[in-house]
């Protein structure tokens, strides 16, 4: 098998993964700030809600779990361009239609994952420290500023950031309701020059810096939320 | 209704005009990468805990660069990647068998491997004791505890297996998302009808492998257990 | 070695376990300091000592299962090293019963005693369920070959483990505080076993703090205290009038209650 390495000078791999990355990055980062913000809701529905908005984040939680990304990719962007025909309305014909949609399904498949994470963590709190808080008239929000979320970030650090990683995995999908992220941009290079087993190493070298960026990023911050008696 | 009229095409594929597809594939295709992947996880958790550092070390490399991709990255790069190192050309159905089994093995062994870690010492001096060599406490004290301790995490990726099988699509293999993605393309009027029809099954079928997962967590109740080593990914 | 160890043993019979000079380190800490002991077919010896004096370390170096660092042991007139082939052979011929008993929770009690010699001995599983029985009956629990470890009590599983050590016909049982883990009323089910194992004549080295046993069944008790044999002594004599200040000690704290 010869491996073309001269094909990784190339400036039009150069220019395709810059161009994808940039859009890669724009799905990670967009899913994983909003399926942090899902999966606090829902993890705060399931907690702390009264027990109709209980058993419907459970239910949510649930479905949004055991439905391929795909699936939910599919379902949004063509049953939303079914519904309200990008023709009839304006809003929706913007080129980033595609690109908005991949994140909201992030958002709504991984924010699922992320809740169950949350809710694991805040399990995982000794009943103690409840019991003593309230013995102490220490309630609500003031409870949970001061003596759960200290005590609860060390242990979900590690599971958000692998939700964060699958996330990024997840971002992949999207070459197939054609937003040109990485994926996309070097399906596109292959058709063009058939260096596909080039393109993909190189390919792959991307996501695999990605993710262990995003590992190292979150060891930084499991670093900076560790109490004293961890250190 | 739009499915009931496709009904055949969605559950079989082109079948019996062509290669079985359909949910019936998705099926087979779990079935067979299941299987083939748990192979490999026994695979890589033993050779992860070999006294050897190479041997060890590499493979543990090996599994951490392959947990890190997506697997529709991996899938595409071992679709170009066998025709050249092998001189063979694989199907799309070939690739993706070989793909998945690989990339869902590398977690079960992961998973395997911390499970084996859980299984006591004295499990293995026990049986060294009797004079059973490494490879016959491997085989028949530890890995079975380990599997057994090790279901709630196996269960959750049996699911995360089934659900992107899903990933051949995209290399174009007719399996459940193929099909209904067809079915969609050739109609155009019912998306919500159709990609909903294809959610509901996939969430019945996860409740089937979840259901089984407690079945046997049941059967098995006589240890702790290791819930996830490694969460689940596309 | 002070005069108070008799290391060798008494009579004519073959040695077959010899320690000589072992020294053991975990890191520069020592654990066994120049233990040297003879044990001779049939005789049942008895270690005991305060927690950390090597006791059980001592005994789990005879079948390797630690690795020592200076001196030599013998079992059977070879010396104990650890090429893979002669580990085996040594491991047939040395069984052993654990303070945890380490029952595989995962097979039924039968299929725990039937292991080895299935797959060490390579017997047939016909063969193997014989003996299997065989033993279970001995240890009086015949009725229990097909519950699983979790179904049994403390001191059933214990049983179980000597039945799933005597399956490989051994001539020498090493015993690691064989009851320390046992609600008291099970003890005395597992001793009886034990007792009726030195009645036929088995070589057994136990380490416990079972004291009125070992009065009853040692032929010679060994005293160890931070890593050394301190006396070797008949029980007769250690327990009524023991020479070294440190077995006076010790079995001044173990024997007041």
């Amino acid at each position: 098998m010869q491996f073309d390495w001269n094909f990784l000078a190339d400036p039009r791999l150069f220019e395709a993964l810059a161009s994808g990355l940039k859009i890669t990055l724009l799905l990670s980062v967009g899913g994983a700030i909003g399926a942090l913000l899902v999966g606090t809701l829902l993890a705060t529905c399931r907690i702390a809600g009264t027990p109709v908005l209980q058993r419907a984040a459970r239910a949510y939680t649930d479905v949004a779990r055991n439905v391929p990304l795909i699936i939910t990719m599919f379902f949004l962007y063509f049953g939303l361009t079914n519904l309200f025909p990008p023709n009839e309305n304006a809003w929706l014909r913007t080129p980033y239609l595609a690109t908005i949609i991949t994140i909201v399904a992030l958002t709504l498949v991984e924010g699922a994952f992320v809740a169950e994470i949350l809710r694991q963590g805040v399990e995982s709190v000794p009943v103690g420290q409840f019991e003593a808080a309230a013995a102490s008239g220490i309630q609500g929000p003031t409870l949970y500023r001061h003596v759960v979320i200290p005590q609860l970030l060390p242990l979900i650090l590690p599971g958000l950031a692998s939700e964060v990683v699958n996330v990024i995995k997840g971002s992949t999908f999207a070459m197939t309701i054609s937003v040109m992220d990485l994926m996309w941009h070097g399906q596109n290079l292959e058709s063009e020059t058939f260096k596909g087993v080039e393109i993909m190493t190189a390919i792959s070298v991307v996501y695999f810096m990605l993710s262990f960026a995003t590992i190292a990023l979150f060891r930084v911050f499991e670093r900076i939320v560790r109490s004293p008696d961890q250190r | 209704m739009v499915i009931l009229d496709n009904l055949r095409f969605l559950l079989l594929g082109p079948f019996p005009n062509g290669p079985i597809g359909g949910l019936a594939l998705t099926i087979i295709l779990s079935l067979l990468v299941g299987i083939c992947a748990f192979c490999y996880g026994i695979l890589v958790a033993g050779l992860a805990l070999s006294t050897s550092k190479v041997i060890s070390g590499t493979t543990q490399l090996v599994t951490t660069l392959i947990r890190s991709l997506p697997s529709l990255v991996f899938l595409f790069w071992l679709y170009f990647l066998l025709p050249a190192l092998l001189g063979v050309q694989f199907t799309p159905l070939q690739s993706a068998v070989i793909a998945l089994s690989i990339y869902q093995g590398s977690f079960i062994g992961e998973d395997l491997r911390s499970g084996l870690n859980a299984v006591a010492r004295g499990q293995s001096e026990a049986g060294a004791a009797t004079g059973l060599s490494s490879m016959q406490i491997f085989w028949h004290i530890r890995l079975p505890q380990a599997v057994r301790l090790t279901i709630p995490a196996l269960v959750n990726r049996y699911i995360n297996l089934f659900l992107y099988t899903s990933t051949a699509s995209v290399v174009g293999v007719l399996e459940f998302t193929g099909t209904v993605t067809l079915v969609n393309n050739r109609l155009l009027v019912h998306p919500i009808q159709v990609f909903g029809f294809a959610a509901l099954v996939y969430f019945l079928f996860c409740l089937g492998i979840a259901s089984v997962g407690r079945y046997l967590e049941g059967r098995w109740s006589w240890s702790r257990k290791i819930t996830r080593s490694s969460s689940s990914s596309a | 070695m002070s005069s108070n160890t008799q290391e060798h043993a008494t009579g004519t019979k073959p040695v077959i376990v010899s320690m000589r000079h072992v020294n053991k380190f975990y890191g520069t800490h020592q654990v066994l300091d120049d233990v040297c002991l003879d044990v001779a077919q049939g005789e049942v010896i008895v270690v005991c000592g305060p927690s950390g004096s090597g006791k059980s370390t001592c005994i789990r170096c005879i079948n390797q299962l630690e690795p020592i660092q200076a001196g030599e042991i013998v079992v059977f007139g070879e010396p104990v090293d650890t090429s893979r082939g002669s580990l085996s052979r040594l491991r047939t011929k040395v069984g052993m019963v654990f303070q945890q008993f380490n029952l595989y929770p995962h097979k039924t009690a039968l299929e725990n005693v039937m292991l080895a010699p299935m797959k060490v001995k390579k017997l047939s599983r016909q063969e193997a369920e014989v003996i299997g029985m065989k033993l279970l009956t001995r240890v009086g629990l015949a009725a229990k070959a097909g519950a699983y470890p979790a179904f049994l009590s403390g001191g059933q599983q214990q049983r179980v483990a000597i039945a799933r050590a005597l399956a490989m016909q051994p001539e020498v049982m090493l015993f690691d505080e064989p009851t320390s883990a046992l609600d008291p009323e099970m003890i005395q089910e597992v001793l009886d076993v034990m007792i009726s194992l030195a009645k036929e004549g088995m070589t057994m080295v136990i380490v416990t703090h079972e004291m009125n046993f070992a009065r009853r069944v040692a032929d010679r008790v060994v005293f160890m205290d931070a890593g050394k044999v301190l006396e070797i002594a008949p029980p007769e004599q250690f327990f009524t009038a023991p020479r070294e200040e440190r077995a006076q000690q010790f079995l001044s704290k173990i024997l007041s209650h």
